[in-house]
């Protein structure tokens, strides 16, 4: 019947399926491979239509060059394995700009797809979360590249993705933390007292907190008495201990520290920030730093 | 050996049987000698279904753990790959076969058994890499739902909550509407189908198309089960996060219990021989296997902790007197009696001095002042105390630096109970928690809130009270040593999943109709259609059988519950558990947890 040339693709189909129906081991596929070798791939893919079996119904729509429907066939079964195969021969079929599009009208295999890649293709999850505009897992996504960086400037820049991501993304509180580094490099030698009441009393409360969350502060019922002075904390739990431990001053408070160092006349927070000058970019503060510090030591 | 499988209702020894069957038959398919490389996530399930006797006897000889680099050499014909379709063990399987010296002989035939099903992609991949060739039989092993015992199932799928609910990947759904067909397959179409949230619609859905695919396949077989139950696990993400109190339960909160089997401190079990010094003490954990065919067990595995202790002692005197007895034997048949029924009065007294053991060990734990402590304020967050302020004792223990996990599960708790915390108190926790455990926490807190756990309060208003008050999930009066409702497991708190399978069977769920819209995901009944001459006629008396499906897990509490309801006077329905994984507070935390270590540098 398959071989009926004058009648239409539509009524042929139909008319297999009343002759059939759903009796168990008639295989639709068979049936539609022969139209399809006979040239009838419109018969074909009706006849697939009554195919229940996914598993044989999705390789041949691919066979026939119908992979949209196989995808949303696929989907429809359940199969994610069955998802993926199709996924991944559109990802070989088209190129990038269509694969994604055809991606992003099917959510389950997008899913998937980044499924696929966050365990075999990293940098792909990037761009599929960029098409998103998806900050908040790009964020995330640096945070979790910064892991795998050896190099400690990788790292920074790492987190100064994220940073910059998790801003986008409106999401403040991910952003203040980002600045926070677990490195047990010993920086500088300046206590974390010193630095942090330059801040506060500079009025900086922001990075003074920052500072000071970072070190876990083990007591959290005592507060400190000093901290009356400036313009208050609210919720004032955390208790600086004072203690000579390493800091991080971030590059761009390097002139504000400088000013407050210089200000305060104090030696010590003067090399701190001295120190963390690099002589390409922080000329200019090195140079105006070392005067002030060279007054200091003749008076 | 299968006595603990056919002690229930339901006679799941067919399952396993089916399962050795399929076993056997693949393994003489590689005629010869051989030997498993095995993929290790696998090994606990499969001890389930089949011992390395079982092994033996179709000619395996050696046993191997899958990892990279050259295969160890093993004079056998055979190398068959016990794995799961993951692409990293398609590589490193690669690697092994890449290395093989082909110039060895006798040369050796490669095999891969795909658990629980093949995979297009893992054998695409291996394609790409040019080995599939190397592979004689490439077969699939459809261990979907093991027997644990009468009536539990378990995919041990421990992924299964993570990909579901965080990253969209229903792979696990498959699977499980997989493992029911196989189910129907043994013990006929369940008629009646009811569920509670999108996973359960899914797999409701993919079990009728799966019908259609393989027709006229369940035809003769009287069906077993009445009606089959699906919950989402996020229809209640409350319970696993509480501690749970039952004997059993506290057993895996404390040691974890794996695929039926506990290792213990080995000091208490130290057998006492005679003039034995102090010394000789055993380093190596004592294992044992927990399951209903060790008697003992079976009795008290389910009760309330604090209902334990009187039937140890009580079981202490029968035993006791038991041996007395001999004593009062006195002639050769009354000796005779008592010398047959040693065996079993020793393994009775055996089994009762490993759970006294047991017992003080916990006792040691749950008799603390942290426990305690903890206890009271997940029991405040639970009967609705206080859930939308910052928490003292939270606040100490995060400046204490207690175990991450214990405040990870109390701040969730709280965070369900409240319906999600206030900005601030939210803020606050998070802050707390990634000073003093480190930032590289921040991934698993977003994780946390992606799951629903510890999220921000976004309708503004809290529904849980009106939640725990229809359902009546906190009891004040309760009764822990002769309980009269499930809320025993959690000494007040009642499961919130088997509150629902209570109230389905009786009166059903249009009682109960606005809370469950307050539940996440859709409710829903499917009718299955049953050959004619296949209705079950229930006899006057004869309970219902119903199955209930746990999608993302499901607590020793939660089953302890559900046997509850099977053993009460008119309950009228009895349960068989399924779950995609046997879980707790610690390890369901865990499964959502961002391992992240810096790189050296």
């Amino acid at each position: 019947q398959v071989q009926q040339k004058d009648k239409s693709d539509e009524e042929v189909a139909q008319a297999i399926n009343h002759k059939l129906g759903d009796t168990p081991g008639i295989s639709y596929s068979e049936i539609a491979t022969r139209a399809y070798d006979c040239g009838r791939a419109e018969l074909a893919i009706k006849l697939l239509e009554y195919e229940p079996r996914s598993g044989e119904q999705v390789p041949l729509l691919l066979k026939m060059k119908r992979s949209k429907l196989a995808l949303g066939k696929a989907i429809e079964s359940g199969d994610t394995d069955l998802v993926y195969t199709v996924v991944l021969h559109l990802k070989n079929e088209l190129n990038r700009g269509t694969f994604f599009m055809t991606l992003q009208n099917q959510p389950v295999a997008l899913s998937l797809y980044r499924q696929f890649c966050r365990h075999q293709e990293r940098d792909t999850l990037k761009d599929l979360y960029n098409q998103d505009d998806n900050h908040q897992e790009l964020g995330n996504f640096h945070i979790h590249s910064s892991y795998s960086e050896k190099r400690i400037e990788g790292r920074v820049g790492a987190l100064q993705n994220a940073l910059d991501e998790f801003n986008k993304a409106r999401n403040d509180f991910a952003a203040k933390r980002h600045l926070q580094e677990h490195f047990d490099k010993p920086y500088l030698d300046l206590s974390l007292h010193d630095t942090v009441s330059t801040l506060i009393l500079d009025g900086h409360h922001k990075r003074a907190e920052q500072l000071y969350r970072e070190f876990r502060i083990p007591d959290k019922r005592c507060v400190s008495p000093w901290l009356g002075g400036g313009s208050g904390w609210g919720g004032g739990a955390a208790c600086p201990v004072p203690q000579r431990v390493p800091v991080l001053v971030p590059r761009r408070d390097l002139e504000q520290a400088a000013e407050a160092a210089m200000e305060r006349r104090s030696e010590a927070e003067m090399n701190l920030v001295l120190s963390r000058c690099s002589p390409s970019t922080d000329g200019a503060v090195a140079e105006k730093l070392t005067r002030a510090r060279a007054q200091l030591i003749k008076k | 050996m299968a006595a603990h499988l056919s002690s229930g209702r339901v006679n799941l020894t067919a399952l396993r049987e089916a399962g050795r069957r399929e076993l056997r038959e693949f393994l003489d398919k590689c005629a010869g000698s051989k030997a498993i490389v095995w993929d290790e996530y696998l090994t606990g399930p499969f001890g389930l279904i089949a011992q390395y006797s079982l092994l033996k006897e179709h000619e395996v000889e050696k046993m191997f753990t899958l990892k990279p680099g050259r295969l160890p050499p093993a004079d056998v014909k055979n190398i068959i790959f016990f794995v799961r379709p993951k692409l990293e063990l398609m590589d490193i399987i690669t690697d092994n076969v890449l290395r093989e010296d082909r110039g060895r002989s006798p040369q050796r035939d490669f095999h891969i058994l795909f658990v629980p099903r093949r995979s297009l992609l893992c054998e695409q991949w291996l394609k790409e890499q040019g080995v599939l060739g190397s592979f004689i039989h490439r077969e699939q092993y459809s261990l979907d739902l093991i027997p644990f015992d009468g009536d539990l199932l378990s995919m041990e799928s421990e992924s299964a909550f993570k990909e579901c609910y965080l990253e969209s990947d229903q792979t696990s759904l498959y699977h499980a509407a997989k493992g029911l067909m196989t189910l129907q397959a043994l013990y006929g179409t369940i008629p009646q189908i009811f569920g509670k949230g999108d996973c359960a619609r899914h797999v409701a859905n993919m079990m009728i198309r799966m019908k259609r695919e393989f027709p006229g396949s369940q035809n003769s077989i009287f069906p077993v089960f009445d009606t089959l139950l699906l919950l989402d696990r996020n229809v209640d993400l409350l319970t696993p996060l509480a501690t749970q109190l039952t004997y059993e339960g506290l057993i895996d909160e404390i040691y974890g219990i794996q695929n039926t089997y506990v290792k213990l401190p080995p000091e208490k079990f130290a057998p006492k021989k005679q003039g034995e010094s102090g010394k000789d003490l055993p380093t190596e954990p004592k294992k044992l296997q927990l399951n209903s065919a060790e008697e003992l067990y079976a009795e008290i595995r389910d009760k309330n902790f604090n209902a334990v202790g009187s039937v140890l002692s009580k079981k202490a005197k029968i035993i006791s007197a038991a041996f007395e007895e001999r004593h009062h034997a006195k002639t050769v048949g009354e000796i005779k009696q008592f010398v047959s029924q040693l065996p079993h009065m020793q393994a009775a007294r055996s089994s009762l001095a490993n759970h006294t053991s047991i017992a003080e060990l916990i006792k040691d734990i749950t008799t603390s002042e942290d426990f305690f402590d903890n206890l009271t304020v997940e029991q405040e967050f639970m009967s609705g105390i206080d859930t939308d302020k910052i928490n003292n004792y939270i606040e100490d223990c995060i400046a204490q630096k207690h175990p991450l996990i214990k405040i990870l599960r109390l701040v969730c708790l709280q965070s369900v109970c409240n319906s999600g915390l206030k900005q601030k108190v939210l803020d606050h926790y998070k802050r707390e928690i990634l000073q003093t455990y480190g930032y590289e926490h921040i991934l698993t807190l977003n994780n946390l809130e992606k799951a629903g756990l510890l999220k921000p309060q976004t309708s503004g208003r809290n529904n849980y009270p009106t939640i725990r008050k229809t359902l009546r999930l906190w009891m004040d009066d309760v009764n822990e040593q002769n309980p009269n409702d499930i809320s025993y497991v959690y000494s007040g708190y009642a499961p919130l999943s088997v509150r629902l399978a209570q109230l389905l069977a009786r009166p059903g769920w249009r009682s109960i109709e606005e809370v469950l819209k307050m539940l996440p995901g859709p409710h829903f009944e499917e009718r299955q259609q049953l050959p004619t001459g296949l209705q079950k006629k229930r006899q006057q008396g004869e309970n219902r059988v119903t199955l209930v499906f746990f999608l993302g897990g499901v607590t020793y509490a939660e089953i302890a519950a559900l046997r509850f309801l099977s053993q009460m006077e008119d309950g009228g329905t009895e349960y068989v558990i399924a779950t995609t994984k046997l879980i707790n507070g610690t390890t369901w935390i865990k499964s959502l947890m961002e391992k992240l270590e810096p790189a050296p540098f």
